[in-house]
């Protein structure tokens, strides 16, 4: 029952580390070995994923562990803001590296800013899923209504005089989420702009390579973050979307209600996984780019018959 | 383009203003090109920001340099004989060029042939 239960909580991030991890094996000979900050990279991103496995389980402690019912509320309720929290938390860190500065021949001419090294595809990602964020979180606020407590996390569906109601990732929930979207924009400036700051090395395309490496790093960590957000979003209203009930219509018999999404429960759910899957998946991705690429002299002692 | 101070040069701003003055008028740096701020330039100089800032207000007072509010600091229409696409190219061309081993003679007649 119990390892049942750990595999409901946490099945989406073994799957979301399984993934980074191979992908970051079948990328890894490509990619040119992260130098600078090595340890950190590891630990803010290494560190966010274990933090957020560890925060779901935490969700279900209730079943083992009796405390008030605020505390539990509170616990569960902290999901939705978590990504974001770790992943402020991992730019920083990332931003805070300060590599070794290599001689520099002079100062190029051509201006530095906090895209200069950042891929085009990198930043329409996090457009692209901050905008899906943004529009979702903007629907289910309008659906949301006030419970007894006059917070807005209430979806209710009116059958005739009376409603039938189940919570929703209303404005109660997302107001926290919608002001940590922009500490996490900023700080994801902010990482890149210290990136892009430092004068060029003398061995300007090495250095432009490892600059490039840092920028995707900074950007799968805030991508990881707004993915996992997305996915406790589109968890939510999936689960919100499976609301229904049957009433007894008098001589007419029987009749169902069910929201008028209720067709998207599978979808929602199946997109809900995949976005905290390819989250994860970029963290662990992170992680793993501070594992020294493998040196050229053992390959080729390797390759010598004994 | 590689911008480098020496301590023989004379002032540092004298020594940026003419530097940039060439690249302008050698057609290595092409009209309406954008130059580093300010800030930038200093920094990776390791000179004060009021040096760039001396030398870009001069190339501007010569008609080489134009300052616009919220586009940087950029070369002017009428300074430089060639666009900012074809300085570009240009500089790609060499580049490329370079790390073939092509000499200067090989990349001339390769442009003429395609002329």
């Amino acid at each position: 029952m119990t390892w049942t239960l750990l595999w409901m909580l946490l099945w989406r991030h073994l799957a979301g580390i399984v993934l980074g991890a191979l992908a970051w094996a079948v990328r890894r000979r490509g990619l040119p070995a992260l130098e600078a900050g090595r340890a950190m990279t590891a630990a803010a991103a290494g560190g966010a994923v274990v933090l957020l496995a560890a925060c779901s389980v935490l969700g279900a402690m209730p079943l083992w562990v009796e405390a008030p019912r605020e505390v539990w509320s509170a616990v569960f309720g902290a999901r939705y803001a978590l990504p974001l929290v770790l992943g402020l938390a991992a730019l920083i860190a990332l931003g805070a590296v300060r590599p070794h500065r290599a001689p520099s021949a002079g100062a190029t001419l051509a201006p530095r800013t906090w895209r200069s090294f950042l891929e085009v595809r990198w930043l329409s990602a996090l457009l692209l899923t901050l905008v899906l964020v943004l529009v979702l979180t903007l629907a289910a606020g309008t659906a949301s209504r006030p419970d007894e407590d006059g917070e807005y996390t209430r979806y209710v569906v009116h059958v005739g005089s009376g409603t039938l109601g189940t919570g929703i990732y209303g404005w109660h929930h997302s107001a926290l989420p919608l002001v940590l979207l922009m500490p996490l924009g900023a700080a994801t400036w902010w990482a890149l702009s210290r990136i892009a700051r430092p004068p060029l090395a003398e061995a300007e395309p090495a250095d432009t390579a490892k600059r490039r490496r840092r920028s995707a790093n900074v950007a799968r960590v805030a991508l990881g973050a707004l993915l996992l957000h997305l996915g406790t979003i589109l968890t939510s209203l999936a689960n919100t979307s499976r609301l229904s009930g049957t009433f007894s219509g008098g001589d007419r018999g029987q009749f169902s209600i069910s929201t008028p999404f209720a067709a998207l429960s599978g979808a929602l759910d199946v997109l809900g996984a995949v976005a905290a899957c390819a989250g994860c998946a970029l963290w662990v991705f992170t992680a793993l780019t501070a594992v020294p690429a493998p040196s050229v002299s053992r390959s080729r002692r390797s390759a010598v018959p004994s | 383009m590689i911008l480098a101070l020496s301590p023989e040069g004379g002032s540092p701003a004298r020594q940026i203003h003419d530097q940039i003055s060439g690249l302008i008028t050698t057609g290595r740096l092409g009209r309406g090109e954008r130059l580093p701020s300010v800030r930038q330039l200093a920094a990776d100089l390791a000179v004060a920001p009021g040096t760039v800032a001396k030398a870009y207000h001069s190339l501007e007072a010569d008609g080489l340099l134009v300052t616009r509010v919220g586009s940087g600091t950029r070369v002017s229409d009428d300074a430089a004989p060639v666009s900012s696409a074809v300085a570009q190219a240009a500089r790609h061309l060499a580049t490329a060029a370079r790390d073939e081993g092509l000499s200067l003679e090989d990349v001339l007649r390769v442009l003429r042939s395609s002329w």
